[in-house]
């Protein structure tokens, strides 16, 4: 598919931002979705693990006793999986393809898998730094300007390498 | 050149000549030398100026219906009568003939070759006025007319589609737009974010007095 071909499936009012940085809205919506994804993953699973010990055993169980560092550790380190490998294969997380985001390198290419776990791990632990992105005349995040990648928006269904 | 001397061609041409056409000669010839003895004695006659005097054609003498004149306009008035009526005859014998001896001949004659050999087909096409015929045509009783149901059931639509469907990969136009604009909803919520992007930027250019912020990614190298 040409690239003519690949701009004419995109909404007329979406051709402009084709290929260009995104804005902190976008990316935080995009964040969100990704967040309540890896949770309701999280949820289900755990749910699932509580099922199979009621089945297994039934007059033995009792809903683990877990402390809330625990659980937010777990749900972190959850996190960090999810993005790496989504940003490593695509450089598309789930929420980046409702919202039509990708994330590349500064080229325009795909992150390799430590940028990916790095950026990752910088989102993780100071997600706030997001908010550079406002003030950053190309729209970095701290997290970007540490591992050198950019956020554009992209709506069509394939990523761009 | 002797043989072609006067007295040997006589002798020579019979028997070079089948007999049929001998005869034909013959008659010709006795025919041809009658005819141009009556035409050497009538001329002779009628130019006699005895036979051109009103004495001749009207004498005083006889009763106006018996002079020669009269007898003579008599015969002319009855050979126009007859004459008349032999061509009344003559063209419903021809009326009755023509056809059968047209598709007699037409039977025997290749008419389609010879026509396509010797008709300038161009000449006759240029020739008519085929814009005026087709303006009293009315097309659309005849596409009225048209069975098009019996058209497409000779048509072989299935191999139609699939031939184009292979062509046009649909699968992948399926796949591409669907996976982009999966729904109206996504679409704006991404057109949303993208016009709140883009207004908190500018909110911001105008606090800070920044010049305006580049977006692209190129800007980014």
């Amino acid at each position: 598919m040409t690239e003519h071909d690949e701009l004419s499936v995109l909404p007329p009012e979406a051709r402009p931002y084709q290929g260009t940085t995104a804005g902190i809205a976008t990316r935080f919506t995009a964040n969100t979705i990704d967040g309540v994804i890896v949770g309701a993953a999280l949820l289900g699973a755990y749910a699932g693990y509580l099922a199979l010990r009621l089945v297994l055993d039934p007059r033995g169980f009792h809903t683990p006793d877990r402390s809330l560092a625990f659980v937010m550790v777990v749900y972190l380190d959850a996190v960090v999986v999810y993005l790496t490998i989504a940003w490593w294969f695509g450089g598309r997380t789930l929420g980046d393809r409702v919202m039509g985001l990708q994330v590349t390198s500064r080229g325009g290419g795909g992150l390799g898998f430590l940028r990916s776990f790095g950026r990752a791990v910088l989102c993780v632990i100071f997600p706030i730094g997001l908010v550079w992105c406002v003030v950053d005349s190309r729209r970095r995040s701290l997290q970007d300007i540490a591992v050198r990648s950019s956020v554009v928006y992209n709506w069509l269904p394939r990523a761009s390498s | 050149m002797s043989q072609h001397g006067e007295a040997p061609k006589t002798i020579q041409t019979f028997p070079a000549r089948s007999d049929p056409d001998a005869a034909v000669d013959l008659v010709a010839g006795i025919v041809g030398e009658s005819v141009g003895a009556a035409l050497a004695v009538l001329r002779g006659v009628t130019s006699r100026p005895a036979l051109r005097s009103p004495a001749v054609w009207r004498p005083p003498f006889l009763p106006t219906r018996f002079q020669p004149a009269s007898l003579v306009d008599e015969v002319v008035r009855r050979g126009a009568r007859h004459r008349i009526r032999a061509v009344r005859q003559m063209g419903a014998v021809v009326d009755q003939w023509a056809p059968v001896l047209v598709e007699y001949i037409a039977a025997r004659v290749d008419l389609t070759n010879l026509v396509l050999r010797h008709l300038d087909i161009d000449r006759v096409v240029g020739a008519a006025d085929l814009d005026a015929a087709v303006s009293g045509v009315d097309i659309d009783a005849i596409a009225g007319r048209i069975d098009i149901d019996a058209i497409l059931a000779r048509v072989d639509l299935v191999a139609i589609v699939e031939d184009v469907m292979a062509e046009i990969d649909l699968p992948a136009i399926i796949r591409d737009s669907s996976g982009s604009m999966a729904s109206e909803t996504v679409r704006g919520a991404r057109m949303t974010g993208i016009t709140v992007d883009e207004a908190i930027s500018r909110a911001l250019d105008r606090r800070l007095f920044r010049g305006r912020r580049s977006s692209s990614v190129d800007a980014d190298q």
